[in-house]
């Protein structure tokens, strides 16, 4: 019996291999033709940055929707708290004009004032008119004197602002800047939308403040690139594995104009006015909160290195990177770990808790 | 071992270290790529001496390659390979012998070369996905054992008289 | 043909179709973002995103040698290396993505990369 199915196999090998060959075909063929998940992805220049959304899923014609309403949203937010534009309901609060506002003005003041009262002011909206002093980032920055310094830094403190359920009040002279919390929280609305539509693969990058939702195609974790602080845009030191979270990462090589050979910065320091002259490179914040993550990446920026270690001792909840000065070394939470591949060999990794990372 | 033996297996011994060295001068389009022709003088030895003499002649080559190269890289790979490639030979040719002609035995060989030269260098770079390579290594080497069979079974013809 | 001889040649035929497919289907695909990797011992040690424009001549110091890498119009090739054979040199120009030059007697591996690496890079 044995030596039949022999023969017969040995016959017939021609028939064999041209069978095998076949399969190996078809089985290419079918790879390529297997319903995939379609991919809408569109770019565009909104919030003073490049956007850059990414939807996964079946059905075309749902996702182009949803992208089309995302970045209408972004617009309609973006005219809500741009301080760049007149009309807009933060410049009103600023000017006077107006103290009524919509719901979600109230809600990003509000949230914004929390995370300010988290850091003990290193995070400040109202640091507006210090922001708009500088003008870093347009085409008016200029070194101010100290003296215009100093006479704007009485008007900045987050407590002066009230807040009711459809007012904001400001105090005298106070101007809101929303800058280092709106991508984020914006980026936690656009998420929250994209997931009520029932797309379960999204990738939300406004300008570097990236928001994924679920997961990558393929069933991985989308594989998120952190800036290299000395490298050109676009060179990462690091890969964070990410599933349904955000992260956001603030350094000083962001925006910034030089003069005599100094470099000023955009962030700044609410107790100073100045440009904040932290031990820091730069700071990513790992946070399903968005909003969160971002305005906590600009305040650790300003605390520096042993102050956010303090706080993430006491908020294990947050999940950073922080790259100490001249990029020799990068701090990782404990929880990150698993995630964090670093990627600049001349980077040492130290993970808060396991090493003297407090020096 | 007979006078004769030792004479023929020395003379295979050096003639497959020459081939061996001339062999790695010549230029090929990928990391790897060898015709192979020293397995011309093991397949010949098991052929008209035997199992023993088969491995003797790989494993002496191989180290004497070693020591006029000092290329220990090459030494683990083809070490790894040639002793998988005359285990294969020698069962193929001791065991199944009616099945199969001698250049598709040598054939045979090449491929259990192909594979153990690939795991060797996966092994010692650490990095697996050099595996990948083993595919268009195999095609070339059925080419060139293919060859190197033929060849040998012109040799052994040719040396018939001396057996 | 002897039976055996049979069988094996119809191995050889299938995996000749199978190089040939894997081949095909791999320089099918566009080749655009490349980087490339250069790991010793498994452990990389460099990395650089390749473009047309981009010409450097890079000297790769890691602990079991020296070797030099030139990158050129999109494409990297090793043009000096302190090990035995020149392998690694002999392999000439890496143009597409998975394409790899290995010094095996340094422990080196140098490999193109394709631009899946990351899906967003945040700044």
């Amino acid at each position: 019996m044995k030596l039949k199915i022999k023969n017969i196999v040995l016959k017939n090998y021609k028939s064999i291999l041209i069978f095998l060959v076949a399969i190996v075909l078809l089985i290419s063929w079918l790879k390529t033709i297997s319903p995939k998940s379609i991919k809408v992805e569109q770019e565009s220049y909104k919030l003073g940055t490049i956007v850059r959304l990414t939807l996964y899923g079946a059905d075309r014609e749902k996702l182009e929707r949803v992208m089309e309403n995302a970045m209408s949203e972004i617009s309609r937010y973006e005219g809500l708290f741009s301080v760049n534009i007149r009309t807009s309901e933060i410049s009103k609060i600023n000017s006077g004009e107006q103290s009524i506002v919509s719901e979600e003005t109230v809600r990003i003041i509000t949230d914004s004032l929390k995370y300010a009262e988290d850091t003990n002011g290193a995070f400040d909206p109202t640091i507006g008119a210090i922001v708009k002093l500088w003008g870093i980032g347009t085409e008016s920055a200029r070194l101010p004197e100290k003296i215009e310094v100093d006479a704007l830094l009485p008007y900045v403190g987050y407590k002066k602002v009230c807040l009711t359920k459809d007012m904001v009040i400001i105090g005298e002279n106070q101007s809101l800047d929303l800058g280092g919390i709106a991508k984020g929280w914006i980026a936690d609305r656009l998420a929250e939308n994209i997931k009520k539509e029932g797309i379960s693969s999204a990738l939300i990058d406004l300008g570097g403040n990236i928001a994924v939702v679920g997961k990558a195609p393929q069933n991985r974790a989308w594989r998120l690139g952190l800036q290299h602080p000395k490298s050109p845009r676009g060179r990462y030191f690091a890969v964070i594995d990410a599933i349904d979270t955000s992260v956001v990462t603030s350094g000083p090589y962001e925006r910034y104009f030089e003069e005599n050979g100094v470099i000023y910065h955009h962030i700044f320091d609410p107790s100073s006015g100045h440009p904040s002259n932290s031990d820091l490179e730069s700071v990513t914040i790992i946070s399903k909160n968005s909003a969160e993550a971002d305005a906590l990446c600009t305040a650790f920026f300003i605390m520096g290195e042993k102050k956010s270690i303090e706080f993430l001792n006491l908020h294990k909840n947050i999940q950073a990177v922080l790259v100490v000065k001249n990029c020799e070394r990068a701090i990782i939470t404990e929880r990150l770990k698993k995630s964090f591949t670093i990627k600049d060999p001349a980077i040492r990794v130290d993970v808060i808790g396991e090493k003297d990372e407090t020096r | 071992m007979t006078l004769r033996k030792i004479i023929l297996s020395s003379l295979f011994v050096s003639l497959a270290l020459v081939f061996n060295l001339i062999e790695g001068l010549l230029p090929f389009p990928m990391p790897g790529v060898k015709l192979g022709t020293a397995n011309v003088f093991a397949l010949s030895a098991l052929v008209m001496m035997g199992t023993r003499e088969a491995f003797m002649v790989t494993i002496l080559r191989v180290f004497l390659a070693l020591l006029i190269t000092g290329n220990f890289f090459s030494f683990f790979c083809a070490i790894t390979g040639g002793l998988l490639a005359t285990v294969t030979m020698v069962l193929l040719y001791t065991k199944l012998e009616k099945y199969f002609s001698l250049s598709w035995i040598s054939v045979a060989g090449a491929w259990a070369f192909n594979l153990g030269q690939t795991l060797v260098a996966s092994f010692v770079v650490g990095d697996f996905r050099l595996m990948y390579y083993l595919l268009p290594l195999l095609v070339i080497g059925t080419i060139s054992g293919w060859i190197v069979g033929k060849l040998a079974e012109t040799l052994c013809i040719r040396l018939e008289h001396l057996k | 043909m002897k039976r055996g001889d049979k069988v094996l040649s119809a191995i050889f035929l299938l995996l000749l179709s199978l190089t040939i497919l894997v081949y095909t289907l791999r320089y099918c695909r566009p080749q655009n973002g490349l980087s490339v990797e250069v790991r010793s011992d498994g452990v990389l040690i460099k990395e650089i995103e390749l473009n047309k424009n981009l010409t450097e001549e890079i000297l790769i110091e890691y602990k079991n040698g020296k070797n030099i890498i030139l990158i050129e119009e999109g494409r990297v090739a090793v043009i000096s290396a302190d090990c035995p054979d020149k392998d690694c040199i002999k392999r000439g120009w890496l143009k597409y993505k998975g394409d790899s030059s290995i010094c095996l007697p340094n422990h080196l591996s140098i490999r193109l990369k394709g631009e899946a690496e990351v899906d967003a890079v945040t700044f």
